[in-house]
């Protein structure tokens, strides 16, 4: 590398700004940005936050467990009737999650209406140090205007334990877990609008998935703010910013 | 607002009657009448800026003459490195192509 | 004629609350407000009511505010409110209780949205004789405990939510409304300011429990006054962090006092001269600090 000329008739500042300079050249070869523009203004936020909307990238998954943790992700996770969920895919989808959030995070209304009161050998659903507590309460049902419907469409149809008796818990299968599992699933490209989801002054998701989508964006904001790489969470954060909750 | 990939030939010039600036610590404050956008510019997209406001340049001319400005070695400062700044320049549209001088 | 909102008669306010002829003259500002809530007229009679307003509509309002239900059914069942500054805005209604976060809400909309003869920042701003102190900060920065805590210590509340900056010559316009206190910075200011300066609480908003710090007299009879910036400041409240203050750069400073503002785009190259020069001749820091008495030191220390 090429030295810089010293000049001994350099003030200390002149020095400084010729050594700053040839630091900014090092970091322009590295791809520092040279010029950067302010483009956003509160103005335009103002007016947007409320009716910003965000598509979702991709499919997602979310696992919702009875003691209200939830694994987001994108493998698939097989249910079949009769039998439940198969272990090894609710262990590879946890193992998996591209976000992880803690017991109590997702309210009652979208946990599994029936949680398992065995789980049979080899089971490893306890890998991540949940227990099945059913009386943890979610800190966001407190905060949420309203509580969740407990018979939401995606619970109905995904959860394991619709229309199913207790007798099954004695063929105890270990490939295939019969309840305490909710799956909810949303389309690639669903467009979600986050102040669909405001109503009487406050937040009061309906209890579909995009419901409970907007249910962990808010813990994500809570914890991470507009950081990080949570579909949707600069429209959601903007949100909660108007709204001074964040 | 960009003209596409920086072709080694094209001449770039600015009109310095389209923007003010404002200078603190080897930094500026560029205000762009055209797009009422400001932009915040180091002593080298200033630099950039400023001598293709002088006269059209192409990317060897303004390489030499930013490294003779600065006083800057050619290590310190490869073509890519302009290049990059001119890029960055037609992206906010300080900087336009012309056809010839 | 205008005068102390408390001399007039509460039915007075309340029919001219409804015919839309209730002026309220604060800083550059006059504004024309209109609305049928009890839950306004009480917050005005308590929060507003040292303010100078006038039962007849003048000439020239420049702010417009109409409280109203958001559709028909709402002025009947699980009654509610919304702002209406005259032009669109997604307001979220509110229960018809919550009328002083829909008005102040209101208010701020209306000079963030429509004031084009000042620039306006979201920063809180207070000042003694030497100058004035922008202390610019992102929700829950801690700008509005600050913002009281100074108030307290006998600065000039100029405003808790906007720095209205003249276009001309960068001095700073006197907006004082009432300070807008959120969850944990309600007993934090109370222990500062006293409970007889503190609203009632209004519980279960979209911003949490909130209250209002009442503005001193003193500082609404001063609301002409205008004062130039000493200190830009960028606070940040951090629980259990060590008082720090990092020097900026002007141009940072301005960097981030841009996106900071509501109508910079709006008023083009105005604005950016006019915040080139508020920075020119303010000293910028970045803050941070862990109680309110950390960062009163470190105003002082830093010259405030």
């Amino acid at each position: 590398m090429t030295e810089w000329p010293e000049n001994s008739e350099n003030s200390p500042e002149e020095q400084k700004r010729l050594s700053d300079r040839r630091h900014l050249l090092k970091l322009g070869v590295a791809g520092l940005p040279m010029v950067l523009t302010l483009r956003a203004s509160a103005q335009q936020t103002l007016v947007s936050q409320l009716q910003c909307v965000f598509q979702l990238p991709r499919r997602v998954r979310i696992l919702v467990d009875c003691d209200g943790s939830a694994w987001v992700g994108r493998p698939r996770v097989r249910y079949r009737s009769g039998k439940g969920w198969k272990v090894e895919d609710l262990v590879n989808f946890k193992s998996n999650a591209e976000y992880v959030f803690p017991s109590g995070t997702v309210p009652s209304g979208y946990r599994p209406t029936a949680c398992p009161e065995e789980i049979c050998d080899a089971d490893d659903d306890d890998d991540n140090g949940n227990s099945y507590n059913h009386n943890s309460v979610s800190e966001l049902d407190a905060l949420l205007n309203n509580p969740m419907p407990s018979n939401a469409s995606e619970i109905a149809a995904f959860s394991a334990n619709s229309g199913r008796s207790d007798d099954d818990d004695d063929d105890c299968d270990p490939e295939w877990q019969d309840n305490g599992y909710a799956l909810y699933t949303i389309s690639k490209n669903t467009e979600i609008m986050p102040s669909d989801h405001l109503g009487n002054g406050g937040w009061s998701p309906s209890g579909d998935a995009e419901g409970l989508y907007i249910v962990l964006s808010l813990t994500y904001a809570n914890s991470y703010g507009n950081q990080g790489g949570w579909p949707g969470i600069s429209c959601v954060a903007s949100i909660l910013t108007y709204l001074g909750q964040l | 607002m960009a003209a596409g990939p920086v072709d080694d030939a094209l001449l770039w010039k600015s009109s310095a009657d389209d923007w003010v600036a404002e200078e603190f610590d080897d930094t500026f404050l560029v205000f762009f009448r055209p797009s009422a956008e400001t932009h915040f510019l180091n002593f080298l997209s200033f630099g950039a800026l400023r001598q293709c406001a002088r006269e059209p340049q192409n990317m060897n001319s303004l390489t030499l003459n930013l490294r003779q400005e600065f006083d800057i070695e050619d290590a310190e400062l490869p073509l890519s490195l302009v290049k990059s700044v001119v890029e960055q320049l037609d992206d906010t549209g300080l900087i336009k192509p012309v056809t010839s001088k | 004629m205008s005068a102390p909102l408390q001399q007039f008669d509460s039915k007075d306010l309340k029919q001219a609350l409804k015919a839309g002829t209730f002026t309220m003259s604060l800083g550059p500002f006059a504004h024309l407000v209109s609305g049928s809530s009890d839950a306004l007229l009480d917050f005005l009679e308590d929060t507003y009511r040292d303010y100078n307003v006038d039962l007849q509509p003048r000439d020239v309002t420049e702010i417009v505010l109409s409280l109203k239900a958001p559709n028909f059914v709402r002025r009947f069942v699980r009654r509610q409110i919304t702002p209406d500054p005259g032009f669109d805005v997604p307001a979220v209604p509110l229960p018809l209780r919550m009328a002083p976060l829909a008005f102040e809400m209101g208010l701020n909309l209306s000079v963030a949205l429509k004031c084009c003869r000042l620039m306006t920042i979201h920063a809180g701003v207070v000042a003694d004789e030497k100058g004035a102190i922008v202390m610019s900060a992102a929700s829950g920065g801690g700008k509005s405990t600050l913002t009281a805590a100074l108030m307290a210590e006998g600065y000039r509340l100029f405003s808790d939510e906007f720095a209205l900056v003249d276009l001309e010559n960068a001095s700073l316009h006197p907006y004082p409304r009432p300070i807008s206190l959120k969850q944990q910075s309600i007993p934090v200011v109370r222990d500062i300011v006293g409970s007889d300066q503190i609203s009632d609480l209004i519980t279960g908003t979209p911003k949490g429990d909130i209250a209002y710090c009442r503005v001193k007299k003193s500082d609404l009879s001063a609301d002409n006054q205008t004062s130039h910036a000493k200190l830009i400041l960028f606070p940040r409240f951090e629980e259990g962090v060590s008082p720090v203050a990092r020097m900026l750069n002007p141009a940072e400073a301005i960097m981030r006092l841009i996106p900071a503002s509501t109508n910079y785009n709006l008023l083009g190259e105005p604005a950016f001269n006019a915040v080139v020069k508020l920075a020119r001749n303010a000293r910028a820091y970045e803050i941070s600090y862990g109680s309110t008495a950390q960062s009163l030191r470190l105003i002082s220390e830093l010259g405030g």
